[in-house]
């Protein structure tokens, strides 16, 4: 009896035992299944991407990769752009990879290296070299040669982040962006006596010493990434010691050196700014936004930005602090080569036309970009809190605060500097970056500081 | 005779078993070794632009100032970590598994807990821990009117790598404890009770007779930890990304920083070649170290 018993459970064990690892089984191949049609919908959708338009016609499919993720309001045209070109034209289907900031140009620099790019896709000025070395963008000169009313409508200067040294422009200019804008609380500066912060560099220091005795942060910045300090602010002081012409020889390769006195003048200007306190403390570990947020609490009395960062004003800071938000160009050290009001900009960031585009679909991503970069949309842009590199004269659909950047700054200023980063290869800004923050900190000189730079330099093709 | 024949298996067939997982290892391991190995003698900036310069890469890293740093950084962590992560995990382990200890099981799990965290989801939390104006330090030392001791913690170059590798013993106790309660557990309790009536204390107990039967457990957490911390990367990258500056700089990080940031492929290669030897090296030299203690 005991005997059959316990038979019988045996045979209910194994029976469970069979009934479980088949639902192991199924479980496993569902998740599999599931896995595999997510996969086929990311594929699809990648990104935010915008919504299929048409019907069941076969339909010319085109990858874009940016920085313009969605959720801010100077991004969001894009998007906009996007789905009322696949309205118009309902043969296309355009599939969107979108990243922030800081992610994309590690992703893209890589994509670059390895051959391997959208066939739409947005890249850095340093980046310019190794697009045209592996040869992944189309030059553009024919098609501004023959269109010559569509390459008028741009700003003066506006290919010039995108031309190569043998003369291709291999990019749209993204935008008009001027790296090097002085954003200043006017509130916060009555309160220590000044109306606006003087344009000389020492009346300037002096300022940020009032300022640091009253409890405010006198210029915010968040220089974790190593990016800000050095496109935002380091530019335009090598500008004010070294001047611009000083910089296309080193670009080109025609003369000057890292370690020239201009340039470690230019150093000892920043080391300078950080031994006088004219920093929050944390600036080197901050993130870029968290620094900004320093001035949208008001602890902070300006900002040393881009005009890129009018955006984030608009979107994070208070109406108060929008209200009270100043612009300035930059103070100016007067025994310095460069001009007082150069401002450091371009467009920086162009988008290229995968040299593996063929056909319609290279004519297609053609009038795409030509379309969104030309003068049809400047205006528009200008309304989504975007500064066009298309020509606008009309300011008054323009946010307040870009207002007066753009009669401020756009306006006046008298020479278009060069951002560092923007120009010269990514190995190099790379030891810029590397030893900018060690400078900065005190644990290098500035004429170790700019040997490594050199030594990195000489080690670089420049073409 | 028949059963031996029985259970030995066809060569064809134990080849064709271990076949998957050699294929799988060699592919995802020995192959890309090679390849990183071969590309660290080349100048590698891109597909199409890339020439062999033979041992360029290694002579330029015996003179890179901020490898020197980052190499030292790794040694930093690693020393502090086997003294944080090994020992301490040794003793919260001894007492889990001691008797005196109430509500052991809710001490396990607590302290185990960290070990499931994603490094980046520690990474963000302990940065906040450190913020210098909304982080828990500054803020309980304003509390206790000690204002002035307040400071952005992470901005200190000088103490910085021992601010980061508190968040790596704190998330990795529990880790090391778990492998040596399972060590714990495999000795006879009869030995432990036999040492008490003899009059050995706790103390004496743990160092004359659990640490020697130990001695494996030591190992296998020792190496762990030395091979975990030397490719250490996402902790500081979220945390300080080698800042201020490079005094937080690590190895894997400044590979990651050479390829991706500097697209100087080939150089980094040569970096994460130099992770490997190094490793091997202590983890020999470990193994050298416990080898002659067995022999004596």
């Amino acid at each position: 009896m005991n005997e059959t018993k316990k038979t019988n459970e045996r045979k209910v064990f194994q029976m469970k035992k069979g009934l479980i690892s088949i639902m192991l089984v199924c479980a496993m191949l569902f998740s599999l299944i599931g896995c595999s049609t997510k996969n086929e919908n990311t594929a699809g959708n990648s990104g935010n991407q915008s919504e299929a338009t048409g019907d069941s016609e076969e339909k010319i499919e085109l990858t874009i990769s940016h920085n313009w993720v969605e959720g801010t309001k100077g991004n969001g045209y894009i998007w906009e752009f996007i789905k009322q070109y696949e309205k118009e034209n309902p043969n296309v289907k355009i599939t969107t990879l979108a990243l922030g900031h800081d992610d994309y140009e590690v992703k893209i620099a890589t994509g670059i290296a390895a051959g391997d790019v959208a066939d739409i896709f947005e890249f850095k000025g340093g980046m310019l070299v190794n697009v045209d070395r592996n040869n992944l963008a189309i030059p553009l000169n024919e098609i501004i040669e023959e269109d010559s009313e569509w390459a008028d409508s741009f700003r003066d200067g506006m290919f010039n982040d995108m031309t190569t040294a043998d003369g291709d422009i291999l990019g749209f200019p993204v935008e008009f962006a001027v790296t090097t804008v002085l954003y200043y609380n006017q509130k916060i500066l009555k309160d220590v006596g000044y109306d606006a912060p003087p344009e000389d560099w020492g009346g300037f220091l002096k300022m940020c010493d009032k300022l640091n005795e009253a409890g405010y942060t006198p210029v915010a910045f968040g220089n974790a990434a190593g990016w800000p300090v050095e496109s935002d602010m380091f530019s335009k002081y090598a500008n004010n010691m070294t001047g611009t012409d000083w910089f296309w020889d080193i670009k080109y390769g025609k003369g000057g050196s890292f370690t020239d006195p201009e340039f470690i003048d230019a150093l000892n200007m920043l080391k300078e700014a950080t031994d006088r306190n004219m920093f929050n403390e944390d600036i080197n570990t901050l993130e870029y936004s968290l620094g900004q947020q320093l001035y949208f609490d008001g602890k902070a009395a300006m900002l040393m930005d881009g005009s890129y960062a009018i955006r984030n004003i608009l979107d994070g800071a208070s109406q108060e602090i929008q209200d009270a938000t100043q612009v300035s160009f930059f103070p100016y050290d007067k025994d310095g080569k460069g001009e007082a009001k150069a401002v450091c900009g371009g467009c920086g960031w162009g988008v290229g036309i995968n040299s593996k585009l063929e056909g319609e679909k290279r004519e297609i991503a053609i009038d795409f970009c030509k379309r969104y970069f030309g003068p049809e949309t400047a205006a528009t842009k200008l309304e989504w809190g975007m500064f066009p590199a298309g020509k606008v004269d009309d300011y008054s659909k323009a946010d307040p605060l870009q207002q007066r950047y753009l009669e401020t700054i756009v306006d006046n200023y008298t020479d278009l500097a060069q951002c560092y980063s923007v120009h010269l290869p990514t190995n190099l800004i790379n030891v810029f970056y590397n030893g900018l923050q060690d400078f900065m900190a005190g644990n290098l000189s500035a004429e170790d500081y700019a040997k490594e730079i050199q030594a990195e330099y000489e080690r670089t093709e420049l073409k | 005779m028949k059963n031996r024949h029985t259970l030995k298996m066809k060569q064809s067939v134990i080849w064709a078993y271990i076949a998957p997982g050699v294929i799988w290892y060699a592919f995802m391991v020995i192959v890309p070794l090679c390849i990183m190995t071969g590309m660290s003698f080349f100048d590698w900036r891109s597909v199409i632009d890339n020439k062999f310069i033979g041992l360029e890469n290694f002579k330029e890293l015996m003179e890179d100032r901020i490898f020197k740093t980052a190499l030292l950084n790794n040694i930093k962590i690693i020393l502090i970590c086997l003294v944080g992560q090994v020992g301490l995990g040794f003793i919260v382990s001894l007492l889990v598994n001691s008797k005196v200890l109430r509500f052991a099981k809710v001490h396990r799990v607590a302290i185990f807990l960290p070990v499931i965290l994603s490094t980046v989801v520690v990474g963000f939390m302990w940065s906040i821990v450190y913020n210098n104006d909304f982080g828990i330090i500054n803020a309980f030392l304003r509390a206790v009117g000690r204002e002035e001791l307040a400071r952005s913690w992470l901005d200190n170059s000088e103490q910085v790598v021992f601010l980061l590798a508190v968040p790596l013993i704190w998330q990795y106790i529990g880790y090391n404890m778990v492998i040596f309660l399972a060590g714990l557990q495999g000795i006879a309790a009869e030995v432990l009770e036999s040492a008490a009536i003899d009059g050995a204390n706790a103390l004496q107990r743990a160092r004359y007779i659990t640490m020697p039967l130990m001695k494996n457990t030591f190992f296998v957490v020792i190496m762990l930890c030395i091979s975990g911390n030397m490719k250490i990367f996402d902790h500081i990258y979220i945390m300080t990304n080698g800042g201020p500056g490079s005094s937080s700089m690590v190895l894997a990080l400044y590979a990651y920083k050479m390829s991706f940031g500097a697209s100087r492929f080939g150089y980094a290669n040569a970096v994460s070649v130099s992770i490997l030897v190094i490793s091997l090296i202590l983890i020999a030299g470990l193994k050298l170290v416990l080898k002659e203690e067995k022999n004596e």
